[in-house]
């Protein structure tokens, strides 16, 4: 059972195994504890000619864009830094005309992954968007970016998106188990539509937690483990990103990144210093420990602030033990039916 | 000279277009800032909701993104951007902000790109994110931007949010709610609302320091006026302070 089975890798075999040159790959999280790490192996590994779907294009689509991994991007938000003399990874591909892009709105980036999760072929989005040049203007989707059809209730003209099922996710969250179970909380973004819509999951967490720790928390699981290929443990593994109840933004190493990403060398030069000369994640932080000092990421520690446990206690289990005895009561299903016969609430 | 920086006039009269118990989706940034200012002012009660999923949170500080941890601090809900969305489409949400790079006479707004190829641009800006959706589904659509000819004009590249489309009832013909659209335009030199009929853009109030010509020579397109023009009434002592003390203390927004 693909919910038994010890998912545990590291990020270099898990991008190797499920992420392939050509693949339609979505970063699953939206605008805040962005898969770093994965995003990075991605890149070390040169993986080629992706469709990249990203909900909101910043950090990751510009590492990924510059790193020359992505020959479409689906999106709604693109990162530019640095006014009339700046620029973006994203700006300097399309200029270039080595990227391709699609302009969506946010709803309409979410409602193509929330059809593609429900197994839909397409899903009806609000029709504002038609009176705008999101509508009219289309690149590599062509007629498919938006198609306008009739509803067979109102008879109204309606606007559709189609479903979206990328190859594979890669996504961060703070907890999971070996098999993937992966809970996540705080701002939800669109990462349940983006994990459940794609054929393959990664999930990279800041810790491996013990099964039971899941059980005892039903209600923070976002990604169930049947759904997921691999589980990989990276602390700070969305730096310099935040991860809600582990770590804020770092804003020193974000400005550093963006003033680097105004132009190509200094991205460059970016890249090869924090994604190419560094193997993993590990070497990341030993790299950023001698060039800023470990202070630096001990600042933007999270304090902790707990929620309240939820209360899954019930009166009695309902369970039935090897001799087919219900627990608390201890007796079988036949002494049961039987006792309620005779009060007459059998059938009743 | 006045005391207080264009930025913070900007803040304190968006901030006082947000009537207590009204419902506010905002961003980052400025419009944060005026949510934050009008919820320690005159609307304790102000719902504030963010894109990526908070409902209500007591924002303990400035928001960094639409997703911080700060968005749900003593929140109500952790919702999930769709739901927020979803809140907007069924009519929900009272006011919104958007940014661009070019808003024209009848409120439609730029914020993907400058250049004539949209493939090809000259420059690209972030693009609709929820601009689109907010611009669509909010009642009341507000704007916070320095003004210039090259902003205000109506030879936009690309229309990303619709305002009053080509003015008249377009907007309303087109399927959006009747009664939704862009409300205040608030910028360094003056505050503008909209014609109830035309649709087009028409100065409520000018800014204390700014002319009529000013006002005009700095926007592409020719502006409608009210009947009576107001001096826009400037930051208040208690605002500025609360501005700057509590909201902004860092001056990452109002600048240094």
């Amino acid at each position: 059972m693909a919910h038994q089975t010890n998912k545990v890798m590291t990020a270099k075999e898990a991008i190797g195994r499920f992420v392939h040159d050509g693949d339609h790959l979505v970063i699953g999280n939206y605008t805040v504890g962005t898969c770093a790490e994965l995003v990075f192996e991605v890149i070390r590994q040169q993986k080629k000619h992706l469709t990249l779907y990203s909900q909101s294009g910043v950090f990751d689509v510009e590492v990924l864009v510059g790193g020359g991994c992505v020959d479409q991007l689906v999106t709604t938000y693109v990162y530019r830094a640095g006014g009339k003399d700046g620029g973006s990874a994203v700006e300097r591909a399309l200029k270039a005309g080595t990227l391709q892009m699609e302009d969506y709105t946010n709803f309409q980036y979410n409602a193509r992954l929330v059809a593609g999760m429900h197994g839909f072929t397409f899903m009806q989005v609000l029709e504002g968007a038609m009176v705008t040049d999101l509508f009219k203007k289309r690149t590599f989707m062509g007629e498919d970016k938006y198609r306008v059809m009739t509803c067979p209730y109102s008879g109204k003209e309606v606007l559709t998106v189609p479903a979206a099922n990328p190859d594979v996710c890669i996504v961060h969250v703070q907890r999971a188990d070996r098999f993937g179970n992966a809970q996540y909380w705080g701002a939800l973004g669109s990462v349940a539509a983006a994990a459940l819509a794609s054929r393959k999951v990664v999930v990279s967490c800041e810790e491996i937690v013990e099964h039971d720790i899941i059980q005892s928390s039903p209600h923070l699981t976002l990604i169930p483990a049947y759904r997921v290929d691999a589980v990989v443990e990276v602390p700070w593994g969305a730096h310099p990103t935040e991860v809600l109840g582990y770590y804020n933004l770092d804003r020193v190493a974000y400005a550093l990144f963006f003033m680097s990403d105004m132009t190509g060398d200094g991205l460059k030069a970016w890249m090869d210093e924090w994604v190419y000369e560094c193997r993993d994640r590990q070497a990341y932080l030993d790299h950023y420990a001698l060039k800023h000092g470990m202070q630096m990421l001990d600042a933007i520690r999270a304090k902790a602030y707990y929620s309240a446990p939820a209360n899954y206690g019930s009166a009695f289990t309902s369970c039935w033990d090897d001799e087919n005895r219900e627990r608390s009561m201890g007796i079988t299903r036949e002494e049961m039916e039987k006792i309620l016969e005779e009060r007459g609430l059998l059938y009743g | 000279m006045a005391d207080y920086n264009p930025l913070e006039l900007m803040i304190c009269v968006a901030a006082r277009n947000l009537e207590d118990g009204s419902t506010v989706v905002v961003g980052t940034g400025a419009p944060c800032a005026a949510a934050m200012l009008a919820q320690k002012t005159h609307s304790p009660n102000m719902c504030i909701l963010f894109e990526a999923g908070g409902v209500a949170p007591i924002l303990p500080s400035m928001p960094i993104s639409v997703g911080d941890s700060r968005t749900f601090h003593k929140a109500l809900m952790a919702s999930s951007m769709p739901e927020i969305m979803e809140t907007c489409q069924r009519g929900m949400v009272d006011y919104t902000f958007l940014g661009g790079a070019q808003i024209d006479m009848y409120g439609n707004i730029n914020s993907t790109m400058i250049g004539k190829d949209h493939a090809r641009p000259t420059v690209r800006f972030p693009g609709s994110g929820g601009a689109n959706d907010l611009a669509s589904l909010c009642w009341r659509t507000m704007m916070m931007t320095v003004q210039d000819a090259k902003r205000f004009t109506n030879n936009i590249d690309f229309i990303t949010s619709p305002g009053y489309l080509q003015g008249g009832t377009s907007r309303y013909d087109a399927g959006l709610p009747k009664g939704s659209g862009p409300y205040r335009i608030i910028t360094n030199m003056a505050i503008m609302g909209f014609d109830d009929e035309s649709k087009k853009m028409k100065v409520l109030s000018i800014n204390p320091g700014y002319s009529r010509e000013d006002v005009q020579d700095n926007c592409g397109f020719e502006l409608m006026w009210a009947p009576r023009i107001t001096e826009t009434d400037p930051p208040h002592a208690d605002e500025l302070r609360i501005l700057r003390e509590e909201v902004d203390p860092h001056r990452y927004i109002i600048g240094r």
